[in-house]
């Protein structure tokens, strides 16, 4: 299946998307059921894709997303293809990789729960840390779903992909 | 029972199909007719793939209360893999040709001393082991499975199949949208989108404009080519 077939792109304009707006002061999403959630890309970034056999661009540690390299790549037309996300609901955080055109979530790190904190060697009940898995999922399928509402929508080549592109050009 | 892991990658399906209600028999004899069935003993290179509990990794016993919690059902995937290791093969194959007293040995001959050899050792020899952890939103019709590498997402998509009759569908951006409830609008756009840069396309530059040359300004060795 091609690339416009198999909508990838979708993962790669989503993952530029939420970079865009942790950049410009817009990453804070109200999501239904949940509190406030903030996104902040991390200390990974790769541009292109290996499958393709496109030269494959990895910065990482430090503030990749502050780099020159980072601008230049975007600059010049390079797609984010993964990068490692800080989502926060309230007090609890969640550190992940996210390979964007396959939305597989990579070393994913949940929230320290309180049973946690308390007896690191309780054996027992799982599930709060089975529910941080898939609450994850969920808050991602939210932000996911207020991208699509953009991007699914006539007026995004007039209002929003021009300022993405702004933001590309004077970043 | 081992304690569910607080970090890790994870990769989601959607489930295409009808898998029996998580709590009732159909489901549980599916399960334990395709659970783990160990290759320990095995006398051949085997791979093995199957369900087990959290509690029982032999794949022997699956205990109601550890498997169904709250909306969802959390097993594990048992993969035993036995594979003669090629350095013990190489130090065994040496000693065999010496004993043989022979300087070249026939590759059919080579073949046989190797059968025999993996033979004698493989039973000793003990598989790798490993467990994925899997769970199943029933509510929601979405499987994690606790691992990232190919391989295994096959492996898990086939065993699932074999168990329930059920489809694992990866759930990739435009699969993962399908299922997000959008309006019929933002379906139908959807279908027909393509990617668009976020760069702004450099105009098009305005074609040259070609002086006419006439016949008397030809390069010289136009002219001299046509005078030959």
């Amino acid at each position: 299946m091609s690339e416009a077939e198999d909508r990838s792109f979708l993962g790669e304009d989503f993952l530029t998307w939420m970079w865009f707006r942790s950049e410009t002061g817009k990453a804070s999403f109200e999501l239904p059921g949940h509190h406030s959630i903030a996104v902040m890309l991390d200390d990974f970034l790769t541009f292109g894709n290996a499958e393709n056999e496109e030269m494959v661009q990895t910065l990482r540690h430090g503030l990749p997303t502050k780099a020159p390299e980072a601008g230049v790549a975007l600059r010049s037309g390079r797609r984010l293809a993964s990068a490692s996300l800080i989502v926060a609901e309230g007090d609890e955080q969640w550190a992940f990789t996210l390979d964007a055109r396959k939305m597989d979530y990579l070393s994913v790190k949940c929230p320290e729960s309180d049973e946690d904190a308390i007896d690191a060697s309780a054996h027992g009940d799982d599930t709060s840390r089975i529910q941080s898995f898939l609450r994850l999922s969920e808050i991602m399928d939210g932000i996911y779903r207020i991208f699509l509402a953009q991007r699914l929508r006539k007026e995004y080549e007039t209002q929003t992909l021009p300022a993405i592109r702004n933001w590309v050009q004077t970043r | 029972m081992s304690r569910f892991r607080k970090s890790g990658s994870f990769v989601r399906f959607f489930v295409e199909g009808i898998v029996p209600q998580k709590d009732s028999d159909g489901f549980f004899v599916a399960v334990a007719k395709h659970r783990f069935k160990s290759i320990e003993n095995a006398a051949s290179e085997e791979t093995s793939i199957g369900w087990a509990c959290p509690s029982d990794p032999s794949g022997q016993n699956f205990l109601k209360e550890q498997i169904l919690q709250d909306d969802y059902v959390r097993l594990r995937i048992r993969l035993d893999k036995k594979k003669l290791p090629g350095s013990w093969l190489g130090i065994y194959m040496d000693a065999e040709i010496k004993a043989l007293g022979a300087k070249r040995i026939k590759p059919e001959e080579r073949k046989a001393i190797k059968a025999d050899i993996a033979e004698k050792l493989l039973p000793r020899i003990l598989p790798s082991v490993r467990f994925i952890d899997f769970i199943y939103d029933e509510k929601k019709k979405i499987a994690y499975l606790f691992s990232s590498a190919r391989s295994v997402r096959e492996e898990c998509q086939l065993l699932f199949f074999k168990t329930f009759k059920a489809k694992l569908v990866e759930a990739r951006p435009l699969e993962v949208a399908r299922r997000l409830r959008l309006s019929a609008d933002q379906l139908r756009y959807l279908d027909k989108i393509s990617p668009l840069p976020f760069v702004k396309p450099a105009p098009l530059a305005k074609p040259k404009q070609y002086e006419r040359v006439s016949s008397r300004e030809k390069p010289e060795e136009q002219v001299e080519g046509m005078a030959s």
